[in-house]
């Protein structure tokens, strides 16, 4: 009888000796369970943009009429109705600009509206530039993190313009897409 | 003999705590990425939440482009399960480019921390983050790993 008793209580010890091992080994397989991700984020270099040329529409006369002064993107000129080019001592180009940027992103161009440009001989005299374009047109595409933007507009000469020298300014503005 | 029978029953029932403890795996299914953006001359923050929005605050430029996504992972084990995330603390994890790094903070998940799993045994979730650019930090992609551990 004593004998018997003495064997179940080592089969008890036994028994809990390997539950308890389990418990251990169980919680420790839990606690080993993670996973990696990944993380990514990219800085993109600012976009800027930097006048090279100004945009200029040369000599012409004003006549009777009204008329217009057309500088393209390219540098050339033109004139329309009253407005007779004047080439001697005339200089005409368009304006320039160097974009600088990240890789090979695009952007969007963004050009003056018509009716808020205006240049003015110092005195009252003003005459409106309008109908802004460039090239290129609309967006831009840089390659490797550089894109020349040329920018011509219509000058808008009045009958009789006062004869004179008129300057004004205008913004170009760049922004990724 | 009919004590040693019942010796065994006891050990089954001390056990049976060992197999309803914890979640036993987790599986990332996808990463975390906070898109393209431009740091401009002071600190700024670029937080993705778990749902995958994404906000900016401070002196960076959040651009429309580059895969935004908030990390996802699946958790799986049996119904019920009892299971506890823990996510990177702050200042700990960083991506790098090159020399340079950004360290990320705030790491959000889109279930709660503790609980317990569905009827299904799988459990999938995302978690999100806040990455911290310098004043004009240096443009490249920044990569790094982060690990999240499940109990």
């Amino acid at each position: 009888m004593q004998n018997k008793k003495i064997r179940v209580i080592k089969n008890l010890l036994a028994v809990a000796a390997i539950a308890g091992t389990g418990l251990f080994a169980g919680a420790s397989e839990s606690q080993a369970a993670t996973a990696s991700a990944n993380a990514t984020a990219t800085v993109v270099t600012p976009i800027s943009i930097t006048k090279q040329a100004d945009l200029q529409f040369g000599k012409f006369i004003a006549g009777g009429s009204g008329g217009t002064v057309v500088i393209t993107p390219a540098g050339s000129r033109s004139a329309t109705a009253g407005v007779t080019l004047y080439a001697p001592g005339s200089v005409q180009t368009a304006a320039a600009f160097n974009v600088t940027g990240d890789g090979s992103s695009t952007y969007a161009i963004t050009l003056p509206a018509d009716g808020t440009i205006t240049l003015s001989d110092g005195a009252s005299n003003t005459m409106a530039v309008s109908s802004f374009t460039s090239n290129p047109s609309g967006t831009g595409t840089l390659t490797a993190g550089n894109q020349t933007l040329d920018v011509g507009a219509t000058l808008v000469v009045a009958a009789n313009q006062a004869a004179g020298s008129y300057t004004g300014s205008f913004n170009v503005s760049v922004d990724y897409n | 003999m009919k004590k040693k029978k019942f010796v065994c029953i006891t050990a089954a029932l001390l056990a049976c705590p060992v197999f309803s403890w914890g979640a036993t795996s987790v599986t990332k299914t996808g990463d975390l990425r906070f898109g393209d953006f431009v740091s401009l001359n002071s600190s700024g923050k670029v937080t993705v939440t778990p749902t995958g929005g994404r906000s900016a605050q401070g002196g960076v430029f959040l651009l429309p482009r580059g895969t935004v996504a908030a990390a996802q992972f699946v958790m799986s084990g049996k119904k019920n399960d009892r299971y506890a995330i823990s996510l990177p603390a702050d200042n700990t994890v960083y991506i790098a480019s090159g020399g340079k790094n950004m360290p990320l903070s705030g790491f959000t998940c889109s279930i709660p921390l503790s609980g317990r799993l569905p009827g299904s045994g799988s459990q999938p979730f995302t978690v999100g983050a806040t990455v911290t650019a310098d004043p004009a930090k240096a443009p490249g992609i920044y990569s790094g790993n982060f690990t999240i551990t499940l109990q």
